[in-house]
């Protein structure tokens, strides 16, 4: 009796799967022309309905999307789907058939991937010349820039003065003995900003070429971690478990996070600068951009490209520090004044060309790996 | 008068921390192989009387001596005493071989001597052959031999009884009376017999203990107490109008 | 009342033919439900692995096998989740001897709040205990990163299972057993092993291997108190799925995974089967009593401060927490919920996702409960000899795999199998039930097969030699007896669904949070209101999971059920 169940089960299963393959056959990609009319979001006259997969860090203020909506008689539905990499692979999962019609939120360290994959139809949006030309990566026109960050280790002010330490200001000072055993990192392999950490030093001390155990950049980490370095899973396990400066009473005061994190430690905004709870180290800044594309296949590519427009208006642009910390890409967004107060400028932050980083990060990785597994 | 093999004196016992009483000063002696029937209505306290005595209830005052030892404090498994209850309570993952021979292996007899005694006991209640039988295939009847097999088999010095026909048909009953008490007496056992029948108190117990609300109210021969019962609860528990 | 635990039963065969026909049709709901929403994408992720461009890459097996850091992960899930099972079984046998045999004050609610730790987010505690072992916290004793932090941890999140599980199992378990053996001369120890040990065994199995299951599948525990040092299959599946998307490695360790997952199940099955005893029950009420002996009054009391110690300082720390404002002692926390921050989309209200999560776990538990009904039924068949058939152990085990098999196996698999019509559910809010009456089958049934096998099989045969169609007999007999464990199914469905993280979590889902992914969301942005909201969101969390498994327990049959 159960081996004609199992038989039965597994025959559904291979049509089934049959009929699904035969059916996903992939749609043509087109060429979007420009949505903007006279520079204004369009109006549709049927009401659309668009659907965008993000990461789930993505926010925007209620109103800001309801201006979209109201506009161009679009409802949008937000399809919030992991982080940025788990995104990124379910995206590529269903390339040609996805799930959505815009995929926002992938960085320069997913880029290749996206495009190697070729998840993305071409759309060159009229607003993308207003965007700072350092944001525009993607020379092929699908990946539009809409927001930047940079990944900084933060540091608690309170924990030094109480030490009557000195806060670090560089990569090095990190491996001095003053600090030994204050600094929480997040994994590379499983966290997005220990990843961008890694990168950045590799692209500070050199020798991502170098395949061996002793590369410039490792020879670094064994330093850092000879200086009691801890390594934690994720930003939350690191923010809130390790870091004596976050509301989670850790108790190391240097922690791997955000340019942008130090604002929402601040509760008392007439707090001058110097004297907020934490601050970042802006000499171990990694640029992080993000971005948005419309995704190949897409049930509904003018709307998409309507709304990718909309990222990169004012309204939408002058929003994103307040909801996800990040910083706009569009020149002359204004910050809000919290998040302008807080947050210092990061003047030349290090990065990486995206093909290096699609073309070695498995490997940093596992050499990052093997040195400390 | 011989010295008393089971002695209870002034022996109170709760219900739990509360401060109600399941015993109150209750105090009697028994001789070696007298046997003792204590016979009350549901909540008399008779069910607690034997299991003080068996260690399972704990004495808040008084003490339980038996053959001269103070045993008021003295652990269940270390009083040696063998103890059967109404529901049998035999081991269901046992069978009847190694329910009877639970007792022995406790008291560390060696095996060869383990088995011979399991034999004899099973052949005392007239199950000869049955070791090997699962508890769950024998009828009621079966069930209150193998346990009482059980309860003599490491040859306690006082065999303790709650209702052991409880939970058996009158025929059964009638029936299996009378053997208990051939067999008690074959075995010179000195026993506490717990029920609220009459009938089978009278016809296995030397003498009576009639417990009323924690108390003894009468302790005396059968036939004492037929002729003078010492109130009219005990009249009433003797059948009497 | 009899169990009627299929061993040494000794009925008449009953129209067999009949009755396994009856019992396929009302086996295939669930089955199909299985075989559509598990098999078929989990075999499909497996195929996409491992068959590529027209080949199949048997070398990736190879590659595993031989691969140093593989072995040590899948080393280290084998006997992580063993020590975690033995420790979890070792600590919580005393719990379940304290419920089984003690009446004391307040012991419902604990029976009950037992259960919250079992429920709530990994992250949540997790970020709360490293806030008590992870150093520079409550104890100053330093375990972060160690196979000792995960060990608790799954101690902690598993404990309710065996208490509950052995505990009521233990308690219609008649006391008198335990005096006989006292008076014919066992010590304390001896007694337990020698008498209760073989009558519980079979609950402790049952329950072992839902722990089991847990801890070797573990995740978040094992990302977040283990270090990086420390990883199982799960997370290495999850890297390599999600992260990497190398699917033929993944394929090759969700096989690995899913083959250990189902020898393990199929050992436990055997073994529990095997020690099963027929026992006269008692029901909980006879057996238990207040301590008497100053030594009965020290076990209750080292128990409860046990428990204290291990279930409530990391949900008091949580608790604490979420009153914690940086102005002091108070509700800011909670009040901050109700107002909307912006109006931002990433911002839930608390109300919408208490109403998301109910909403879900009504729906999860009504096709848990119809699913477990006839899955129960089909086990159980009506109750005779020939009923413990190899199909029906088959159906059992089956019910089980899911929770042994990585989440985003599943979630993966459900993006490619599920995009075409009718069944284009990539997006649909339907998946989030399903999932979750997925994760809550195995314990619907885990209650209803006991309940259903307490039926004297005599009633249904009187019943069918009367005349009564299978279908009737089904009716007036099962239906109404069977009642009350299905009432306790279904609150234990509900609380599943209602603390269910990891399978929403890798869905693809329009915009509805549940409370879990709300509380996880407010952790995954820096400042002091985010950290308080996801305090305060959890507490909320927890007080729900009392109230509702209150609600079960009122419901719960007298001692015939597990969990």
């Amino acid at each position: 009796m159960k081996r004609r169940f199992s038989l039965a089960a597994l025959s559904f299963v291979i049509l089934a799967g049959a009929c699904g393959s035969s059916g996903s056959a992939a749609k043509q990609p087109t060429v979007i022309a420009s949505v903007l009319v006279n520079g204004q979001l369009p109006h549709f006259d049927q009401p659309q309905t668009l659907k965008v997969l993000t990461h789930d860090s993505f926010a925007v203020t209620q109103s800001v999307l309801d201006e979209f909506e109201a506009a161009t008689n679009v409802k949008v539905e937000l399809i919030p789907s992991g982080d940025a990499v788990a995104m990124t692979n379910s995206a590529i999962l269903t390339a040609g058939n996805p799930v959505a019609d815009v995929i926002f939120g992938f960085d320069e360290n997913l880029l290749g991937s996206v495009l190697e994959n070729n998840l993305l139809q071409a759309y060159r949006p009229d607003r993308l010349k207003t965007v700072e030309p350092d944001y525009v990566i993607d020379a092929s026109g699908m990946a539009t820039p809409i927001d930047h960050g940079d990944v900084c280790v933060n540091f608690d002010r309170g924990a030094f003065a109480k030490a009557g330490t000195s806060i670090p200001t560089t990569f090095d000072g990190l491996g001095q003995p003053a600090v030994k055993s204050d600094l929480v990192v997040e994994d590379p392999s499983t966290s997005t900003p220990g990843l961008a950490f890694m990168l950045a030093t590799i692209a500070k001390f050199g020798g991502g070429n170098d395949t061996s155990e002793d590369a410039s950049w490792l020879t670094y980490w064994k330093q850092l971690k000879a200086n009691g370095v801890s390594v934690v899973d994720s930003w939350e396990t690191a923010y809130y478990g390790s870091f004596s400066g976050g509301s989670g009473k850790g108790d190391r005061p240097l922690v791997v996070s955000y340019a942008s994190s130090p604002p929402a430690e601040v509760a008392d905004t007439s707090l001058p600068v110097d004297q907020a709870p934490t601050g970042v180290i802006t000499d171990t800044c990694y640029r992080q951009t993000e971005f948005a594309g419309i995704l190949r296949g897409a049930a509904n590519s003018q709307a998409a490209a309507a709304f990718i427009e909309f990222m990169l208006g004012n309204s939408f642009q002058a929003d994103v520090p307040g909801q996800m910390y990040v910083y706009p890409v569009v020149k002359g967004t204004t910050l809000t004044d919290t998040f302008a107060k807080y947050t210092a400028p990061v003047a030349s932050p290090l990065t990486l060309p995206y093909a290096d980083v699609s073309a070695n990060r498995d490997r940093w990785i596992a050499q990052w790996s093997a040195l400390f597994r | 008068m011989t010295t008393p093999f089971l002695s209870l004196n002034h022996v109170s016992a709760r219900h739990g921390k509360s401060e109600t009483y399941a015993l109150r000063d209750v105090s009697f002696e028994i001789s070696r192989g007298e046997v003792v029937g204590v016979l009350g209505s549901s909540g008399s306290g008779k069910t607690t009387l034997l299991r003080v005595i068996a260690g399972l209830h704990a004495v808040s005052e008084g003490t339980v001596v038996l053959n001269g030892e103070d045993l008021t404090t003295t652990p269940t498994h270390q009083r040696s005493v063998g103890l059967m209850f109404q529901e049998h309570a035999l081991f269901p993952h046992l069978n009847v071989f190694d329910n009877v021979a639970f007792g022995l292996r406790m008291a560390k007899i060696p095996k060869s001597d383990r088995s011979i005694r399991v034999d004899e006991a099973l052949e005392l209640v007239g199950l000869t052959g049955f070791g090997t039988r699962d508890v769950s295939s024998l009828s009621g009847g079966e069930r209150q031999r193998v346990a009482l097999a059980r309860t003599i088999a490491p040859s306690p010095s006082l065999l303790l009884l709650d209702e052991p026909m409880g939970s058996l048909d009158r025929v059964l009953r009638d029936r299996l009376v009378p053997e208990l008490r051939e067999l008690i007496n074959r075995l010179d056992l000195t026993a506490v017999y717990v029920t609220h029948d009459r009938a089978e108190a009278f016809e296995l117990a030397d003498r009576i203990a009639v417990l009323s609300e924690g108390k003894v109210i009468q302790f005396d021969t059968p036939s004492a107490l037929d002729a003078y019962p010492a109130t009219d609860h005990v009249a009433q528990l003797l059948g009497h109008g | 009342m009899v169990s009627t635990l299929p061993l040494n039963q000794t009925s008449p065969p009953v129209s067999s033919r009949r009755n396994s026909w009856w019992r396929l049709l009302a086996a295939a709901p669930p089955l199909v439900f299985l075989a559509v929403f598990f098999a078929w994408p989990v075999g499909a992720i497996l195929l996409r692995g491992l068959h590529s461009g027209g080949t199949w890459n048997v070398g990736v097996f190879g590659d595993v096998f031989t691969d140093p850091t593989m072995r040590r992960v899948l080393w280290f899930t084998a006997w992580e989740s063993v020590a975690s099972t033995g420790l979890c079984v070792l600590v919580a046998i005393p719990g379940a001897a304290l419920f089984a045999r003690y009446r004391f004050r307040g012991k419902r609610l604990l029976w009950s709040a037992l259960l919250v730790p079992f429920v709530l987010p990994t992250v949540v505690v997790a970020v709360s205990m490293l806030g008590i072992i992870g150093g520079g916290g409550l104890t100053g004793i330093n375990l972060n990163g160690t196979v000792w932090a995960i060990l608790i941890a799954h101690v902690f999140f598993n404990y309710a299972v065996v208490v509950r599980t052995v505990g009521s199992t233990w308690s219609t378990i008649d006391p008198r057993l335990e005096e006989s053996a006292r008076a014919l001369g066992a010590p304390p120890w001896r007694v337990f092993a020698e008498v209760t040990w073989p009558l519980i065994r079979s609950a402790v199995a049952a329950a072992s291997s839902i722990v089991f299951l847990f801890s070797f599948t573990s995740f978040g525990i094992v990302l977040i108190l283990g270090g990086i040092s420390h990883r199982t299959l799960e997370v290495e599946i999850y890297d390599q799925t999600a992260k990497f998307l190398h699917l033929d490695l993944a394929a090759v360790l969700a096989l690995v995974q899913l083959v250990v997952v189902v020898l393990i199940l199929v050992w436990f099955g055997r073994s529990q089967r095997r020690r099963s005893v027929l026992f006269d029950q008692r029901s909980a009420s006879e057996t238990e009593h207040l301590a008497e002996t100053p030594r009965q009054r020290w076990f209750v009391r080292s128990n409860l401060a046990f428990m204290a110690l291990l279930l409530g300082t990391p949900l008091f720390v949580l608790v604490v927490r979420s009153f914690a404002t940086p102005d002091g002692w108070g509700f800011g926390f909670y009040r901050s919920l109700a107002d909307s921050r912006g109006g931002s989309t990433s911002f839930v209200p608390p109300i919408d996702a208490i109403g998301n999560s109910l909403l879900f776990a009504s729906i999860a538990t009504v096709i848990a409960l119809v699913l477990g009904l006839c899955a129960a039924w089909a086990i159980v068949g009506d109750g005779s000899v020939d009923s413990d058939s190899r199909f029906a152990r088959w159906t059992d085990t089956a019910l089980m795999i899911p929770l042994g098999t990585s989440a985003v196996t599943v979630g993966f698999g459900f993006l490619i199998v599920f995009d075409e019509p009718p069944l284009n559910l990539r997006s649909s809010l339907w998946l989030i039930p399903i999932a979750h009456a997925i994760v809550a089958l195995p314990f619907v049934v885990r209650l209803l097969v006991p309940a259903l096998r307490s039926i004297d099989p005599r009633v249904r045969e009187a019943a069918a030699t009367l005349g009564a169609s299978p279908r009737r007999v089904w009716w007036s007999v099962d239906v109404p007896i069977v009642g009350r464990a299905l009432a306790a199914a279904a609150g234990f469905a509900f609380a599943v669904s209602l603390g269910e993280f990891g399978a929403t979590a890798f869905l693809i889902r329009p915009d509805r949070p549940t409370m879990p992914i709300a509380i996880y969301r407010a952790l995954g942005r820096p400042g002091v209101y985010n950290f308080g909201q996801a305090m305060a969101m959890s507490t909320l969390l927890m007080v729900l999971t009392v109230v509702v498994i209150l609600l079960i327990d009122r419901f719960r049959p007298a001692g015939v059920s597990e969990f």
